[in-house]
């Protein structure tokens, strides 16, 4: 760490992503890169800027401390471990909603003004509340997916400006999601939508940015996708596909709530339980269930938890009388052996 | 006054490092630093402001008069902004031009191992961009004649000016600052024989030793009360005046040499004021020789 300083001083748009305005740094003071620049302010390879890092970094690039503040994508840590980021005025709790290392652009909006949103690090930001269109991550030129580390916030390594490229249509699902996310900041965005009725897309919109997130991978992810994947696979941040995934199947859950929630928990309660040890109930919505006792725990969410507690209920009485996945169990062993 | 109250109260390193530092108004110091004033002021107006040589022998004050714009135009920090008004640059030997415009670089305050350039010409837009920016509005070139002078160069023509020369004049021409050289009389000859050096720097100013005559009485009479001692010392009478000419030769530096090693001695001594008996050992410090102007020392 030494005593210099940068000369030029490069201001924040609200709500810009941190390695984003840092890459605007970069370029404006003739320094090679993001990653040297982050090697000069933190001292070593850094994957993310703390909150605490804020006073060196408003140092070093001669900004106020409280400019700074304004960015998106800041980390903070707690001493019991728990780590948040902020996002436009809120904080995400969880590390799979955010992938900065995953760049995403609209190029609309890079061509109303050159630098990175906050939202489009968001995994389950996939297109643009504003101009209505899907989400780029690669290059169109030279097909390589977009780099978070890229030299210029409108160019990509091989020297195509995004700017030029043509934005591709997104889907209804995806863009509702985006304007909701994006509402909650700018309430002038439209939330009309023929996929949900006023009162389920004002209850979305109702939620905290973090809620929502938690909302869509809970009923998108961890029970839309159940059984599709194995262990560990939700700590895995979805790329632009896996996302527009989660959101279909998490709309189609939310639509005519909670009968379609419930129809669904019902047909999971039907499939064969898992081979592992634990609970009949584990077994059969292990990651779900375990999703629910972390993360859904908070006022906001009462809505989604007691629907899905209650099913539960009705599901666990049927489990007194014979039940038909005893039925199953069995159907299942008889078929495996006569495989 | 302030300061020469401020030196008094402090140690006797202090005392003798004030002398040396002492800023006497002579024609010649106030002539140069009223051209420089003016030649920064006019930067501000005017993309070609013009410049001075300050050209002299050794010990006739010429870093002493930068050293002095310096400290009068000192950079200021705040925390969204650096001001550096002039920016200073003193040579060794002949540099080469990603020198020069490094040295440029860590005067505004950036670290130039961070930078990405290709070649002198990205560097020089780089350093340009921030002098922009810095608000930068002389260059001060101390030991000019390494910028100016190679007496390794083969060619005549590469002897006076050569690459180094063309590259300041670009230089000057591209960022629109004052230039100040201060360098030996060896420059006098490149001056004459490069018009394009001339007429972009036309101001020149050669200072000369002092003269044993009632000019140096009246430094000495001024040096005399600007001294961090408590009572006067008569420096500027006869029995000390032919004395500390014949000692210095009317050279200024080496005068605030023999005068600072003096104010070390006689205020660790706890004396109201310089002796001849300060002076002599004084001497013997600067030139080693027991045989002094102001008596024997022992």
């Amino acid at each position: 760490m030494n005593s210099y300083r940068l000369i030029h001083r490069v201001v924040p748009y609200q709500y810009e992503d941190v390695f984003g305005f840092l890459t605007r740094v970069a370029v404006r003071n003739h320094v090679s890169g993001l990653e040297a620049l982050l090697f000069t302010l933190l001292g070593k390879q850094h994957s993310s800027v703390l909150i605490t890092n804020l006073p060196r970094l408003a140092e070093y690039c001669r900004n106020q401390p409280e400019e700074l503040l304004t960015l998106s994508g800041i980390e903070q840590r707690h001493s019991n471990g728990s780590r948040l980021w902020k996002v436009n005025d809120d904080w995400i709790t969880k590390s799979t909603f955010i992938s900065s290392r995953h760049a995403k652009i609209c190029p609309q909006c890079l061509h109303v003004s050159p630098h990175i949103r906050g939202l489009w690090s968001l995994s389950l930001y996939t297109s643009c509340a504003w101009h209505g269109c899907a989400l780029v991550d690669s290059c169109p030129a030279c097909h390589r997916t977009l780099k978070w580390n890229r030299r210029h916030v409108c160019q990509c390594f091989c020297g195509f400006d995004f700017r030029l490229a043509t934005s591709p249509s997104s889907s209804t699902g995806s863009s509702l999601i985006a304007r909701l996310i994006a509402h909650q900041t700018d309430t002038s965005i439209s939330l009309a939508t023929d996929l949900l009725s006023n009162i389920e897309t004002e209850r979305l919109a109702k939620l905290s940015l973090d809620g929502l997130c938690k909302t869509i991978w809970f009923l998108g992810h961890c029970l839309g996708e159940l059984g599709s994947f194995g262990a560990g696979h939700g700590c895995v941040r979805p790329r632009i596909d896996d996302a527009e995934k989660i959101i279909t199947n998490a709309i189609a859950l939310i639509n005519r709530w909670p009968t379609r929630l419930i129809d669904h928990l019902n047909n999971c309660s039907r499939r064969p339980p898992m081979g592992t040890a634990g609970t009949l109930m584990n077994r059969l919505l292990g990651p779900a269930q375990h999703y629910l006792a972390e993360e859904l725990q908070t006022d906001e969410l009462t809505f989604v938890r007691a629907v899905y507690e209650q099913q539960l209920l009705a599901i666990w009485r049927t489990f007194g009388r014979p039940h038909q996945l005893r039925k199953l169990d069995r159907q299942l062993e008889l078929d495996l052996g006569e495989w | 006054m302030e300061k020469k109250a401020a030196a008094l109260s402090g140690t006797p390193a202090d005392r003798s490092e004030f002398t040396r530092t002492i800023s006497i108004s002579v024609d010649s110091y106030r002539q140069t630093n009223q051209f420089i004033d003016n030649l920064i002021e006019r930067s501000k107006r005017t993309k070609r402001p013009g410049g001075l040589w300050i050209l002299g022998d050794g010990g006739v004050g010429k870093s002493f008069i930068l050293d002095a714009v310096y400290d009068r135009y000192e950079p200021t920090e705040t925390q969204t902004h650096r001001y550096c008004p002039v920016l200073s640059l003193s040579f060794a030997s002949r540099p080469a031009e990603s020198d020069i415009l490094l040295s440029l670089l860590i005067q505004l305050g950036q670290d130039p191992t961070t930078i990405r350039y290709q070649n002198n010409a990205d560097l020089q837009a780089i350093v340009l961009d921030g002098l922009v920016q810095c608000g930068s509005l002389a260059f001060l070139f101390d030991e000019a004649h390494h910028l100016f002078i190679n007496v390794h160069a083969k060619r005549n023509m590469d002897r006076l000016g050569g690459r180094n020369g063309d590259f300041i004049k670009r230089l000057y021409d591209e960022s629109g600052m004052a230039c100040i050289f201060a360098g030996t009389m060896g420059l006098a000859e490149f001056i004459a024989s490069d018009t394009q050096a001339k007429t972009r720097w036309s101001g020149t100013i050669r200072l000369q030793h002092f003269a044993n005559d009632a000019k140096f009485r009246g430094l000495l009479q001024a040096i005399d009360s600007a001294l961090p001692m408590p009572a006067l010392s008569g420096l500027a009478t006869e029995e000390f005046a032919g004395k500390l000419y014949v000692a210095s030769q009317g050279n200024f530096r080496l005068l605030k040499s023999l005068l600072a090693e003096a104010v070390f001695i006689a205020s660790s001594e706890g004396s109201q004021n310089l002796t001849l008996a300060h002076l002599a050992r004084a001497h013997f410090l600067c030139f080693c020789t027991e045989e002094t102007p102001f008596g024997v020392s022992r």
